[in-house]
């Protein structure tokens, strides 16, 4: 996941004495990462947002508390997925009906429906995982990140990890293969 | 899909994946030549991911990025401005009463204050509570605040009604003096500030 470790090291040193270059340069190299996270575990743009902009002041204002233990890359996913869930605790984000997920591989074969259309329905059916299997499916299917990384920003072993990876897995399968059936 | 296979699901998530070694991979891909159903899970598995990778992020409004950092300090400086306040303000006040009351102490009463002279006198004070505040002694940091965050600040100063009470018993006179006392000290403030900013930093 982390291609030039040293950097990144050196990056998570700087920004723990308070450097301000060093937080500019977080921001630039980690929000969007954050903010792709947040919104495919909230599931609302504007929601998203909020969370990605509170993310970094808990990082600004924090930021004498990273030693270095973890990577930053996993040390800011892990302020970002607890202050997700968190935030799903208070809000019992409502589920997207299974209905609307109906028809999705069916409709991957299909040009001439809406791309839009589709998005709705993938979304839908990746809405349907619980909360921490949504996170964890995020973190390996769109971030490439290793399961020792997810593990250290799930705060979980990497078995847990792993395990809850195949269970989002074979649930979003079912789900897509359910909808598809009818 | 028999026993054994089954066993193997989450291996056949990792094949997609391209998680295995080339070994193992060769392995499971000669497997699934002669088994259907594990043929179908993965297959089934491939149609999954590639419907799944649809699921695009929309993007923020325009300039989200761009002012994300700024933003953020804004709202970690004005946490950190309204905690400050919260703790030197009382100080700030106490500082102005004492203030005021060795000042009266030293004039004889006079006749009441017009109302101009008291609005006068009034934002006079609250200019020195900024001041004070604003200056390095108390290490506030307002210079660089945004607007809108001093209000914190104008907030107190409007609940400190016993600060305002004791300026609207100034008489005319009293009021005057007291102003020109205040700018004096304003001016004093400034001329430190100039001083600090024109010092020559030393060589290395």
């Amino acid at each position: 996941m982390e291609g030039k470790k040293g950097n990144m090291n050196d990056l998570g040193k700087r920004l723990a004495r308070g450097d301000e270059d060093a937080f500019d340069e977080t921001v630039e190299r980690y929000s969007r990462k954050v903010y792709d996270l947040c919104y495919r575990i909230l599931r609302d743009r504007g929601e998203a947002e909020d969370m990605t902009q509170e993310v970094f002041v808990r990082v600004y204002t924090k930021h004498k508390t990273f030693k270095g233990k973890s990577s930053l890359y996993t040390w800011i996913y892990r302020i970002a997925l607890n202050m997700c869930f968190s935030h799903l605790k208070k809000r019992k984000a409502p589920t997207v009906p299974f209905d609307e997920v109906e028809g999705v591989l069916t409709v991957r074969a299909d040009d001439s429906v809406d791309h839009r259309e589709l998005e709705e329905i993938v979304a839908g059916a990746v809405g349907q995982l619980p909360p921490k299997q949504r996170a964890v499916f995020t973190m390996r299917f769109y971030d490439k990140m290793t399961f020792k990384e997810i593990s250290e920003a799930m705060g979980t072993s990497v078995g847990g990890a792993k395990a809850n990876h195949h269970f989002a897995v074979e649930r979003l399968r079912l789900i897509l293969k359910e909808a598809d059936s009818k | 899909m028999n026993q054994h296979c089954h066993q193997k699901r989450e291996e056949l998530i990792d094949f997609v994946e391209g998680e295995l070694s080339a070994e193992r991979t060769g392995e499971i891909d000669a497997h699934l030549k002669t088994c259907k159903e594990c043929a179908a899970y993965v297959e089934s598995l491939k149609r999954t991911f590639s419907v799944l990778t649809e699921d695009t992020v929309p993007e923020p409004p325009p300039g989200y990025w761009t002012y994300l950092p700024r933003r953020v300090r804004q709202q970690a400086g004005a946490g950190r401005r309204r905690r400050r306040i919260l703790v030197f303000a009382p100080g700030i006040a106490a500082l102005a009463v004492v203030l005021m009351l060795v000042w009266r102490g030293t004039r004889a009463p006079a006749p009441e204050t017009t109302t101009l002279e008291m609005i006068t006198a009034e934002l006079a004070t609250e200019d020195l509570l900024e001041s004070v505040a604003a200056s390095e002694v108390y290490e506030v940091m307002f210079m660089d605040a945004a607007a809108e965050e001093i209000t914190s600040l104008d907030q107190y100063l409007s609940e400190t009604e016993d600060i305002y009470d004791l300026i609207g018993t100034l008489s005319d006179a009293e009021a005057e003096a007291f102003v020109a006392e205040l700018d004096n000290l304003m001016r004093a403030d400034e001329g430190t500030s100039k001083i600090m900013t024109d010092s020559p930093r030393k060589e290395c």
